[in-house]
């Protein structure tokens, strides 16, 4: 298992962020952790990364307990709302990225020039952060993000801000990637666009998991979208 | 370390970007051309009894003490700056999620910050030492002004360390009055407990003189390392007991530094 949580708790003062949250996800598939805003799916990304301290609970991130500096040697995140120095080029935020994962010379040069060109904007590789569209930041966040090869790509809200060719370009990736071996966990409401590409999924209400599966086992041929309004509805 | 010198390069680009050094350095050169014309002026027009080298040696110790206060500030604004931008862009979670941990990312933003400031006090001395020099035809370079400049690292270094540390919690114009409040509160106690003996600072102990002795006990002595600063660039017999002094700040600014990281550790982003 690549991702690993034991009945994990988080409190915010009096609201209970995580309740007694247990999730297993396995190498080399595309998992989403599904949920309306507010139930639990940021926090739980954030105590992944270390960002925020569990109360109680387990937690492991490839081997590692999660939150340490090891733990985040081979995994990658993308926030929801990619933002970067404005005055950096493209090609700047995927050296930072690659340099920050301790990539350098040659192999730092070409791992960039493979992350822009994956992602459709090699072109625009001079072009300064602040010049980008939105579509065009959220893909140099992407192609940030696979600098370095990353075992596990952790991805918060991918779709948001992408127009329907972003979104079907970025299926596509996402799919190539998981052909590729990478791990991807997408942190998401796009219900649609999570059942083109997911393998397993779960779903989090308050900070409970209310169920957690194969996506061809639980859901089948029918909707992904309804199957989650039968469950948080009567949740 | 390697990520500490990425952050740390980090920092200095991303405030270098932001022209905040260049509106400071255009500030500093007014205020330094004002003071060579009023130089000038006084060398045509008044000085007769006066050596030359004496009115510029008051000069330089003038715009010294304004480039003092001015670096304070400035410590504060990149201290308090460089975090909350972070914090405030989104930044700060993306630099986490690096393999870094919380201590070299905030060395580095330490470190960065403390980098930036020293650049712009020292080419303001250069600046100043040169535009003195043009005006009253004599080079007026001292080794002791290098030895002030040094000193002045430290109490810039925990200026910015307080600012950074404020700016965790308090949006940036808060973060800004709480560590300029902070400074002024740790001068004052510093200025008064170190003229007393310990059986003065210890008699009639109320509230505030209670508060003010253990600001002065935990923290490292601004103004004493300032005042050792100035007497060197300004040439003139300083009370500060060095040795003392240094064994001190040899065991407060370790403790200050491991506090903020203490802090930060338990801090959610």
């Amino acid at each position: 298992m690549i991702i690993t949580a034991k009945n994990l708790t988080k409190k915010y003062g009096q609201v209970l962020a995580l309740d007694n949250f247990s999730l297993e996800v396995s190498e080399g598939r595309c998992f989403a952790l599904l949920g309306k805003n507010g139930a639990g799916k940021t926090t739980f990304v954030k105590s992944l990364l270390g960002l925020v301290k569990s109360n109680s609970g387990e937690l492991s991130l490839c081997g590692e307990k999660a939150g340490t500096k090891e733990s985040r040697k081979e995994i990658s995140y993308l926030p929801e709302k990619f933002s970067f120095y404005p005055y950096y080029t493209l090609e700047g935020v995927c050296e930072f990225y690659g340099k920050m994962k301790g990539l350098g010379g040659s192999e730092l040069k070409s791992e960039v020039q493979k992350s822009l060109d994956r992602l459709g904007i090699g072109n625009l590789a001079q072009k300064k952060v602040k010049e980008c569209s939105k579509g065009q930041l959220q893909r140099t966040g992407i192609a940030a993000t696979l600098v370095g090869s990353p075992k596990l790509l952790i991805l918060d809200e991918p779709y948001s801000g992408l127009d329907p060719v972003g979104v079907k370009e970025l299926q596509d990736l996402i799919i190539e990637l998981k052909n590729s071996g990478i791990t991807i966990f997408l942190n998401s409401h796009g219900l649609d666009s999570i059942q083109k590409v997911c393998d397993d999924f779960a779903i989090v209400d308050d900070g409970k998991l209310l169920v957690q599966g194969n996506l061809k086992e639980l859901v089948g041929e029918g909707s992904l979208l309804d199957y989650f309004y039968e469950k948080v509805g009567k949740a | 370390m390697n990520a500490v010198i990425l952050v740390c390069q980090n920092t200095i680009q991303k405030e270098w970007r932001s022209k905040a050094l260049l509106f400071l350095f255009v500030i500093t050169f007014i205020i330094l051309g004002i003071l060579t014309a009023g130089l000038s002026y006084f060398n045509d027009n008044i000085l007769t009894e006066y050596s030359m080298e004496a009115v510029a040696t008051k000069a330089l110790s003038m715009f010294f003490i304004f480039l003092n206060v001015w670096s304070y500030l400035i410590s504060t604004y990149f201290g308090a700056g460089t975090v909350r931008s972070d914090s405030e862009q989104g930044v700060m979670a993306q630099m986490l999620s690096f393999p870094i941990s919380r201590f070299e990312y905030l060395l580095g933003r330490l470190l960065g910050s403390w980098s930036l400031v020293m650049a712009y006090y020292l080419m303001s001395l250069i600046l100043a030492v040169i535009g003195i020099s043009l005006t009253v035809g004599k080079l007026i370079l001292s080794f002791k002004l290098f030895i002030g400049l040094m000193l002045n690292a430290i109490p810039i270094l925990v200026v910015i360390a307080l600012a950074m540390t404020f700016a965790l919690y308090l949006n940036m114009i808060q973060a800004f009055i709480s560590t300029f409040l902070l400074t002024l509160i740790l001068v004052s106690a510093n200025g008064y407990f170190q003229e007393t003996t310990v059986k003065v600072a210890i008699e009639n102990l109320g509230v505030m003189k209670g508060l003010g002795l253990i600001l002065y006990i935990i923290f490292p002595h601004i103004s004493s390392w300032g005042d050792l600063a100035n007497s060197f660039i300004l040439d003139i017999e300083h009370k500060v007991p060095v040795l003392q002094e240094a064994l001190h700040l040899a065991v407060t600014l370790p403790l200050l530094l491991a506090m903020i990281w203490a802090l930060f550790r338990k801090k959610e982003v």
